[in-house]
């Protein structure tokens, strides 16, 4: 009798058959090898019958599967609306109403300035400034009327008390409510 | 077959977990040796298929690529607990006894069966599960490996000897 295969050949045997380089007509003359691959059938058929797992297995995975799923599409919405909603704080122009300002005018407090004998008489500067025409103001006026108005309404509220040193707002109203047009002027009456 | 549940059908989706959640589950139970791991691994297998459902054309390819993504899974977690789950292989089956004398026999033909593969090397257990449990071709199995078709022979050869010799230990001892 010819010397006996490896159990790895006899093992490929169940699956291939004499492709394992494995004769039929040994295994079915030696005991030994023939018990064995009939024992390694018997393990292949175990292998292939298992039971198959109960219902509660599958349902339990399939359970967390469809629940995790849910969810990550509930939390997929509720990002997606928080994008949008950042997206349109950054695009839409802001019309939000602003309360107008209350302009408090605020005397400054000034040490008391002792008369200058050599001062100009400020009556002259007063009549000059009087003089000046202030242009009417209109929604038509240009751009460069405008600065001529304010020019003259900013001289005419600087030197009305001329020589005393002070701070002088104009106020302008525009035609939208929220926005108010502040002009600042100061002088600190030691001018000339 | 386009799959519908690339347009975002929910139940399109549960439709396919049905369809393939006893090979995954089968699978996994057999390759990480308990039940519980195996759920573990069915559910990141198929929240895996969730978020990549883009990439398929049609329903033909998920079975391979489930098999592929479930034995991954399974070397993954086992490399990762470094535990020999020798006491828990039993699959949870214990927990579903009938009670007749025939099923009795073959749980405990399957308990034993199941501690026989945890000898096995996990590309051994990985291939010998996918040719004989799942039924595969050695050219299919050596596909979802990435190794040879030789390589795989060998492999399942060698786990065969392996398990004869496990199952003939663990008889022996209960004689």
């Amino acid at each position: 009798m010819k010397e006996c295969p490896s159990l790895e050949a006899l093992a490929m045997w169940v699956d291939e058959g004499e492709a394992a380089g494995v004769s039929a007509s040994h295994i079915a003359e030696c005991s030994a090898c023939g018990e064995f691959v009939a024992e390694l059938k018997a393990d292949q058929a175990l292998l292939r019958s298992s039971t198959e797992l109960p219902e509660f297995a599958h349902a339990a995975v399939r359970g967390r599967v469809l629940g995790k799923v849910g969810r990550t599409r509930r939390y997929g919405w509720v990002a997606a609306a928080i994008a949008a909603a950042v997206l349109i704080a950054m695009f839409v122009p802001r019309t939000i109403p602003v309360a107008p300002v209350v302009l408090v005018p605020q005397a400054p407090k000034f040490a008391a300035v002792e008369p200058v004998s050599s001062a100009p008489s400020m009556p002259t500067r007063v009549e000059q400034a009087r003089v000046r025409k202030r242009p009417a103001v209109s929604k038509d006026t240009s751009g460069a009327e405008l600065i001529a108005a304010l020019d003259a309404l900013y001289e005419e509220r600087l030197f009305a008390a001329p020589g005393a040193p002070g701070q002088t707002v104009i106020t302008m109203e525009t035609a939208d409510p929220n926005v108010t047009i502040l002009l600042l002027g100061e002088t600190t009456g030691d001018d000339e | 077959m386009i799959l519908p549940a690339r347009t975002g059908n929910a139940a399109a989706f549960e439709q396919i977990v049905r369809t393939h959640e006893r090979q995954v589950l089968r699978v996994a139970v057999r390759l990480t040796g308990n039940l519980h791991d195996g759920q573990d691994v069915a559910q990141e297998v198929f929240l895996k298929l969730h978020r990549e459902f883009g990439r398929f054309q049609d329903s033909s390819l998920i079975g391979s690529w489930l098999y592929r993504v479930t034995v991954n899974a399974c070397f993954d977690l086992r490399r990762k607990a470094k535990r020999a789950p020798v006491e828990n292989a039993g699959f949870g089956w214990e927990t579903w006894r009938s009670g007749e004398r025939s099923r009795e026999q073959e749980l405990a033909h399957q308990q034993e069966l199941a501690l026989a593969m945890e000898e096995l090397s996990e590309r051994e257990r990985a291939a010998i599960t996918l040719r004989e449990l799942e039924g595969l071709s050695t050219a299919q199995v050596a596909e979802i490996l990435g190794t040879a078709e030789s390589t795989v022979r060998v492999q399942i050869a060698a786990a065969r000897v392996k398990l004869r010799k496990c199952l003939e230990r663990l008889r022996g001892k209960k004689r």
